[in-house]
């Protein structure tokens, strides 16, 4: 029998519907790829097709807030805004997104490299990559030559800071706020003094381009 | 010879060799105060003890070498050169001093804020940096802000207010203020608590315990501990914002239009525990309007209404305005006196409000109360426990001092900084013998008094303490009540 596009759409969203809601129930581990097949009504191989892990299926999820989170990232800076600000602006919103996933998303960095299906058009990719690639054009528009390790040390600074939100007890994650301040204001601090072009921190302070 | 702080942060060296022959610069153009700013900015509160711990005792150590590179270089100098460099030493450490406070924030800036009201015990200098300590902190950019308030309220601050200006316009030891109006058009003033504040403050005083930890071995550590424990209260209650609102709400309470004190209205949709909104007011703290060399006579209207809305909380409000500092009143042009922070208050318990009642009768000698018995209940000795009698005088003394203004009716001078520097001496003294056994409200009372009378200094007033003090004991009916 041959599935038309919009049946796997739909299907699509009803396996990320019940994934969503029994993560969040019963958390990640005690959560199988048979649960959430009978619950979004569909045989266990079914869902196989569309993720090949239980992980998958959650990063699946990560990366969608992530998406919607980048949107009003990009919608919020501001001219002149500061490099510090800008990553503290991305990071931070990103963790808003986040917030009703927060539960599984330690499971998801800890296969943060491992590529992950991208269920829009049957593609791979990795959590990592899918973070630093909104910075790779802030970075650009801040210096001409961006530092070779700058993309992958902010990625790895940002699962960092993902993985200790998701262990944040204290209210509201405020912990996490003052330690994302922190990380991004080392972070451009690093980046301007490794850039020619920018040689004193307090020219992280320089116009940015918009949109990325 | 007696070796006090301020020779300490005097003597802190030049960077360089080279003597002093440039006229100091105006401060607030201070390239090095503006580097100093710059490089705070980029810092976050550090809220590990460790961290913590390491910027004190950073601190402590500049002071130490210091100390004995000035005493030396003191020896070659002669007298005018001594000055210049005396002069400029204080400012460099100034710098540095505001640096390492600002970072810190929390309880140690509020040692700062202690210390920039109190003449003599640091020098002028320093004294005015520290002064930049109530509004100038270093405020979070507005990307951490507006997470932080869309954290707490729900809503990014542009969509919760009709207009909200991303540019602080204070910062102090907890949190800091934008101006905002609300969509119903009132003007606010929203106050947003430094993430992770609190935590800072219990590592501040696991740092305070680490720090002072010999003394465990002397026989009044437990009402060492009992005494830190009562602060700790008050600065924890002080990071609750939901706390601070009921108590301004409370305070506000106590105030009619015909007092000329006014505290800013609360506009609780939009509080939580770590943002606070109230009714924008504007005036001027009394450090700026006294550079405007106002007359006596409006001097001492401002210290008299300070005075009696210190005192209003006290004896109607039954709490401890703790914090009396010049950063919390506002001066206005239509002669009121505007109270903007209501976040250190201390409420007092059946025994505590007792006592009270009995210290104040005792010193004003009402029959039947005898001194001793009050200073025993005060120190919390047991009934047949032997009293030093030094002790017994250093503690006396003390609390005469801390009374003096209100035991005769007649204006008392507060310019006189003579009086200031006499209760320091005594507070001094009964330290340094550890003369510090006490209720555990003591030293939190000892610091309303400091900084009351600190602010009457620095507006130099003059008026009848006695007369505003029974006013208001007599409005509660408070000398009609029974004490035990």
């Amino acid at each position: 029998m041959r599935i038309t596009a919009a049946e796997k759409t739909a299907t699509l969203q009803r396996i990320r519907s019940a994934g969503r809601k029994l993560f969040s129930s019963r958390g990640f581990e005690a959560t199988t790829t048979r649960d959430v097949a009978k619950a979004a009504g569909i045989a266990a191989g079914t869902l196989f097709n569309y993720f090949p892990t239980k992980e998958s299926l959650a990063a699946g999820l990560v990366l969608d807030a992530l998406a919607a989170a980048k949107a009003e990232w990009e919608s919020k800076r501001r001219e002149g805004e500061p490099l510090a600000e800008t990553l503290f602006a991305y990071v931070a919103i990103g963790l808003r997104y986040l917030r009703p996933h927060r539960k599984y998303v330690r499971p998801v960095i800890d296969t943060a490299a491992m590529p992950i299906a991208d269920d829009a058009n049957g593609g791979r990719t990795s959590l990592a990559a899918q973070l630093v690639a909104p910075i790779d054009d802030v970075l650009s528009g801040a210096a001409g030559d961006v530092p070779p390790l700058a993309p992958q040390l902010f990625s790895t600074l940002h699962l960092g800071l993902l993985s200790a939100w998701a262990a944040d007890t204290s209210p509201r994650q405020e912990q996490t706020l003052a330690l994302v301040d922190h990380a991004t204001r080392m972070f451009a601090d690093w980046f301007c003094s490794q850039c020619e072009r920018i040689t004193m921190p307090a020219d992280a302070s320089q116009p940015l381009q918009n949109g990325s | 010879m007696t070796i006090s702080v301020a020779d300490l942060i005097a003597a802190i060296p030049p960077d360089d060799d080279e003597e002093v022959r440039e006229p100091l610069p105006a401060l607030a153009h201070d390239p090095e105060l503006q580097r100093v700013f710059a490089a705070i900015s980029r810092r976050p509160v550090p809220v590990g003890a460790l961290r913590r711990l390491w910027s004190l005792g950073g601190l402590q150590a500049q002071l130490a070498v210091a100390y004995g590179a000035y005493w030396v270089k003191g020896w070659f100098q002669n007298a005018d050169a001594r000055q210049r460099s005396l002069l400029e030493t204080h400012v460099r450490a100034a710098v540095r001093l505001l640096s390492t406070m600002t970072y810190l924030r929390g309880t140690i800036m509020k040692i700062g804020q202690f210390l920039a009201n109190v003449p003599d015990v640091v020098p002028d200098q320093i004294a005015e940096m520290l002064s930049r300590l109530y509004y100038q902190a270093p405020p979070m950019h507005y990307a951490l802000l507006r997470e932080h308030v869309h954290s707490e309220l729900g809503a990014d601050p542009e969509e919760l207010f009709g207009e909200f200006d991303p540019t602080a316009f204070a910062a102090a030891s907890l949190g800091q203020v934008h101006r905002a109006r609300l969509k119903t058009g009132e003007e606010v003033a929203v106050k947003v608590q430094y993430p992770g504040i609190a935590q800072t403050i219990c590592s501040d005083f696991r740092t305070l315990h680490a720090l002072v930890l010999p003394l465990r071995l002397s026989k009044n550590w437990d009402n060492f501990k009992d005494q830190t424990a009562d602060i700790r209260a008050v600065l924890e209650r002080e990071t609750d914002y939901e706390q601070e609102a009921e108590n301004q709400r409370r305070a506000r309470s106590l105030f009619t239009e015909s007092d000329g004190i006014v505290v800013p209205r609360v506009f609780d949709r939009y509080c939580t525990k770590r943002v606070l909104t109230t009714e924008f007011i504007e005036g001027v703290h009394p450090p700026q309007w006294m550079k405007t060399n106002p007359p006596q006579e409006l001097r001492d209207h401002f210290g008299a209404l300070s005075y009696r809305a210190i005192w209003r909380m006290f004896f109607s409000g039954r709490s401890n305005y703790v914090d009396p500092h010049p950063g919390n009143f506002l001066i206005l042009d239509d002669g009121r006196l505007a109270m903007i922070d209501f976040g250190c208050m201390r409420p007092y318990n059946d025994d505590e409000w007792d006592f009270c009642r009995q210290y104040r009768w005792t010193l004003l000698g009402r029959e039947g109360y005898p001194v001793e018995r009050l200073v025993r209940r005060g120190c919390m000795f047991k009934p047949d426990e032997a009293v030093d009698a030094d002790q017994m005088r250093v503690i006396m003394e003390y609390n005469l001092w801390c009374w003096e203004p209100y035991l005769h009716d007649r204006v008392f001078d507060f310019g006189n900084g003579g009086f200031l520097r006499r209760g320091l001496d005594l507070l001094s003294e009964a330290s340094k013998k550890r003369y510090t056994r006490g209720m555990p409200m003591v030293p939190l009372v000892s610091r309303q008094y400091f900084q009351t009378y600190s602010l009457m200094y620095l507006l130099r007033a003059r008026f009848n303490v006695k007369r505003i003090g029974d006013e208001e004991a007599r409005a509660t009916g408070w000398d009609e009540m029974e004490s035990s």
